[in-house]
């Protein structure tokens, strides 16, 4: 009598694909679905994790979009810390697909954002990516100006990656209740005011989180048809919730509805590769130890044996990786970690 | 007769020919010099009151320029200088041709900058540059100590074709704002390490930001060697306009300098400033 189970490679199986392997040498994790071709400009894009893909990428050789380069000479901790060389445009962390979506949109003028000015003691912010300018500016003529160069930027990435790595990292965000303008901070976190009048707080499901990016993609092939998309799921939990449950609980549901659409959008599109970072890191697999004692920032070496598996399938241009220094859970720029500060 | 410590890169040689020529009145200067970076080589030895120079070049250049010593005993002096050593409006200058911030935008096709970042990477580069390094070395000698920044860029900028932006009145008031904001920075600097700032003199200065070209006839750099429209270095006459001063200020007879900022800068410091920063 034959099983389907029979003839399965060990990876199949979790004794053999899990419990006898270690997250240091895990083999076939992950197989590629496309090859990344020494040539092809890589754009990324995502949640605080995210900021560690392009580094890599960056010193193994790989071709990844600076369209808003810092000006010569700056240190990249000066650079990070307003937004350059972050991502591959100054958009700052990007943790949600409909913020995605309404980053291509306006930048494509499909979109008129909301209250895109916040304020906060006479210095003015860009409600879409605050943290670009930590002290933020003169006049909202000035973000307004920055702003439309900004989007100069995007649609330069999404015209000309070949290669969209894009990192999933929550479905909580605040809208606009008026026009559903989302932004990546709650009003009133880093700037501007919260108004529970003007403000909404939104746990995107998995049916508008999966919309959004196929609109997305829709609209980058619109005007890129090479363009291909490597997604991923952010393994940091969330520092805080404002859903009704517990953390954890929003924690493992925002993760799941991530996984799950992320695993939906690759198995549907063949120009879209799911890469298990989350896998790797979140799962009983590694018994938590890539997490930091707070069970949340990541460790360097949980990144670097991430990169590992990535490589594995998308191996080093460079022999010899680049000196130039990857960064660590301490270089990482990320907003939310704001929120930790409204924690009694 | 104090004995006072200079600490400088390729401009040492105006210092040290102004020094030979008229030798400082009640105050005797020793010079330490390496050309471009090379004082980043120096390193301190024992308590933190010696410093010796590491590597072979450096070690050269300490002994020609000091006059045959192999280390600095800081406890033999009276006051400390550092001058120059890549403290320097001129990259200031270089970000302002292609970012500018909105207000003083000389040029559509440049990118914008805003005024806290274009601060935090004057910060960033000054941290790299080797006056930061030397700072940090004798900053608990318990010594005076004189923060001299290097010379405006001279008036031969004006000659180069990336430069050119200067002579404009757009291009002047940008100038003059990024040369104030250097000034303010290098304040911050003198006031962390407890150091007395020794600004350029007023009257050596044109447009707000350029070293009048008077004092680049006849420049001179470390290597001896004098080159044509040499932007940077400046002549003996302006070196012995440096050592009135360094010996003012060692001498009890001036306190500070200090530098006035154009109406255009002080109206734009007062848009910063946000406490959050």
């Amino acid at each position: 009598m034959k099983s389907p189970y029979q003839s399965l490679p060990p990876e199949r199986f979790w004794k053999t694909g899990v419990s006898e392997q270690h997250p240091f040498s895990i083999i076939d994790l992950y197989k590629r679905k496309f090859r990344i071709l020494p040539t092809d400009k890589i754009a990324t894009a995502g949640s605080c994790f995210a900021q560690h893909i392009g580094g890599h990428l960056r010193a193994a050789g790989y071709n990844v979009i600076d369209a808003e380069p810092a000006p010569n000479g700056i240190t990249d901790a000066a650079a990070r810390k307003f937004g350059w060389r972050t991502y591959s445009a100054r958009y700052g962390n990007i943790y949600y697909a409909q913020q995605l979506l309404q980053l291509v949109e306006e930048a494509y003028g499909l979109f008129t954002p909301s209250e895109p000015v916040w304020e906060k003691q006479g210095r003015y912010y860009d409600a879409f990516r605050p943290s670009v300018e930590p002290c933020g500016l003169s006049s909202p003529a000035e973000v307004k100006a920055h702003r439309e160069e900004h989007l100069a930027a995007v649609r330069e990435v999404v015209e000309t990656a070949n290669i969209f790595v894009f990192t999933f990292g929550l479905t909580e965000g605040w809208i606009h209740r008026e026009s559903g303008t989302c932004y990546p901070t709650a009003p009133g976190t880093i700037t501007g005011t919260y108004d529970p009048k003007v403000y909404e707080f939104k746990n995107y499901r998995t049916s508008e989180i999966r919309a959004s990016f196929e609109k997305f993609r829709s609209l980058v092939l619109e005007r890129n048809v090479t363009a291909k998309f490597i997604v991923t799921v952010s393994p940091v939990a969330l520092i805080a919730t404002a859903s009704e449950s517990h953390v954890l609980s929003a924690t493992t549901y925002s993760k799941s509805v991530l996984r799950a659409v992320a695993g939906e959008l690759a198995e549907d599109y063949a120009d879209i590769d799911y890469f298990p970072s989350y896998e790797l890191i979140a799962t009983p697999f590694s018994k938590g130890f890539f997490y930091s004692s707070n069970l949340r920032t990541v460790e360097d070496q949980g990144v670097r044996s991430v990169m590992r598996v990535f490589f594995s399938q998308h191996p080093a241009i460079k022999k010899k990786p680049s000196k130039e220094k990857v960064l660590s859970k301490d270089d990482i720029v990320c907003e939310e970690a704001m929120l930790e500060t409204f924690s009694a | 007769m104090l004995n006072v410590c200079i600490f400088a890169n390729s401009h040492v040689n105006m210092l040290k020919l102004a020094a030979d020529k008229a030798p400082p009145d009640g105050w005797r200067p020793t010079f330490i010099g390496a050309p471009a970076a090379g004082l980043r080589g120096l390193r301190a030895k024992g308590n933190g009151q010696k410093i010796v120079p590491r590597g072979q070049r450096l070690r050269e250049w300490f002994e020609k320029t000091s006059g045959g010593l192999t280390e600095v005993n800081l406890d033999r002096f009276d006051a400390i200088v550092v001058y120059g050593l890549g403290l320097r409006s001129h990259d200031a200058l270089t970000i302002l041709a292609e970012f500018q911030p909105m207000d003083l935008r000389f040029c559509a096709g440049s990118r914008l900058i805003s005024e806290p970042a274009f601060g935090a990477l004057i910060d960033a580069i000054n941290d790299q540059r080797a006056a930061a390094h030397v700072l940090n070395l004798i900053k608990g000698c318990g010594k005076l100590i004189i923060l001299a920044p290097a010379p405006l860029p001279n008036e031969n900028l004006l000659l180069r074709a990336d430069y050119q932006w200067i002579k404009s009145k757009k291009g002047q008031a940008a100038a003059r704002w990024a040369t104030g904001l250097c000034r303010d920075k290098w304040r911050e600097r003198a006031s962390a390490a407890g150091a007395t700032l020794l600004l350029q003199p007023e009257d050596t200065i044109t447009d707000g930001c350029l070293t009048l070209g008077e004092y680049a006839v006849g420049a001179t750099r470390l290597s001896g060697r004098d080159y044509n429209a040499d932007p940077t270095h400046l002549n003996a006459t302006f070196g012995k306009r440096v050592l009135d001063d360094v010996g003012g200020i060692v001498l009890g007879q001036k306190k500070s300098t200090s530098s006035s900022f154009g109406p255009l800068h002080r109206l734009l410091r007062r848009s910063v400033g946000n406490p959050a920063c």
